[in-house]
């Protein structure tokens, strides 16, 4: 054992601080995003949380920070049902459209709800044949799409499938 | 004890009232309990140096398994440990199935703090947290990483500690010790850096 291995209580105190030195580093080197916490608190204040959760996927190397400085954003989510599509446009009067593509291996896309989750309101929409689907006039703030499962016959999704919360 | 380990405390007994009060039935406290651990479970996450947009999906994810698992949870006062595994756990999982690690934005420095001292204090405690940085950017990717981990799992577990870090149990005390001596001789060697 080398001396830098022993431990003595004053050895434990130093590292104690220094690993204190280092939290406080990087807590302001690296802040968590100030939205995060209330994008979270948005998801999990939905009614039924038997839902499974895609993930955010990026395309190409293109950054997207779930917080909107771009004016057009592209974002896929994935997970084990489907993937999808999400472009969010703003035009010069600061409407926001939001247009989806499910991707073709979700089961029923035929007959998909789809929920537009914004604040206090949901906006209703349903995928047509391709797996596509349109919100137009997109109020600012957090937004969730829910895709419930076909409730009219053919293959049932076995459960609703959500995407994290977005800004826009 | 330290400045830290006492804050470290606190954590554990606020997060413990928090649950209990949520089990209860009370919603707000879900909430609370979001906003009091979610900036350390990104701190962990963020350990594996997976890009910003990926660690936000983690942390999601993470907090997701734990409202539908939350039982599982005997004692309330394992639930900051029961959320840093599983922070740990899928960070892990996420930075070797998405290879979206970081590069660029390691490498830029982003000092942003509350300002809650006083401007002379603001100044001195910058001055030392980019020294601290810079010195951190010397250390082996290995070391960064224990020590970041480390440094946000309280009264850390060895035993889960080695799996997620790729590294044999005995291991992880002595590692943590070496990279912390090697350290402080980066900051010996680029001022005159004490410990606060």
């Amino acid at each position: 054992m080398t001396p830098d291995d022993e431990r003595t209580p004053d050895r434990d105190r130093q590292d104690d601080l220094l690993l204190a030195d280092l939290r406080r580093m990087w807590e302001e080197t690296d802040p968590v995003p100030p939205d995060l916490a209330e994008r979270i608190s948005f998801v999990l204040s939905l009614e039924d949380l038997e839902f499974e959760l895609l993930a955010l996927r990026t395309t190409a190397s293109q950054l997207v920070s779930a917080r909107g400085e771009e004016r057009v954003r592209t974002v896929t989510f994935s997970g084990e049902s489907f993937s999808v599509l999400v472009s969010i446009d703003r035009d010069r009067d600061g409407r926001v459209r939001l247009d989806g593509w499910i991707g073709r291996e979700a089961p029923g896309d035929d007959g998909l709800e789809v929920e537009l989750r914004c604040g206090q309101t949901v906006l209703r929409s349903r995928a047509d044949t391709n797996g596509r689907f349109a919100f137009e006039e997109v109020p600012s703030g957090l937004v969730q799409l829910v895709f419930h499962p076909s409730r009219t016959g053919g293959e049932q999704t076995a459960r609703t499938v959500v995407t994290p919360a977005l800004k826009v | 004890m330290t400045i830290g380990a006492r804050r470290t405390t606190d954590l554990y007994d606020e997060a413990a009232v928090l649950l209990t009060r949520w089990r209860e039935g009370d919603h707000q406290s879900l909430d609370l309990l979001v906003r009091l651990l979610t900036p350390v479970l990104w701190q962990v996450v963020r350990a594996y140096r997976l890009d910003r947009a990926t660690s936000e999906d983690v942390v999601q994810t993470v907090w997701m398994t734990f409202v539908r698992r939350s039982e599982t949870i005997g004692d309330p006062q394992a639930v900051v440990r029961w959320l840093t595994v599983t922070a740990r756990r899928d960070a892990l999982r996420t930075s070797r199935s998405v290879q979206r690690v970081e590069v660029t934005q390691d490498g830029v420095l982003d000092l942003r703090g509350d300002v809650q001292d006083s401007p002379e204090n603001e100044v001195l405690r910058a001055s030392r947290d980019e020294e601290l940085w810079r010195a951190v950017s010397g250390l082996s990717r290995r070391c960064q990483m224990l020590l970041r981990v480390v440094a946000f799992s309280p009264r850390p577990d060895y035993a889960r500690l080695s799996a997620h870090l790729g590294m044999p149990m005995g291991s992880i005390g002595p590692t943590r010790g070496r990279c912390l001596q090697k350290l402080r001789a980066l900051l010996n060697a680029t001022g005159d850096w004490r410990t606060s």
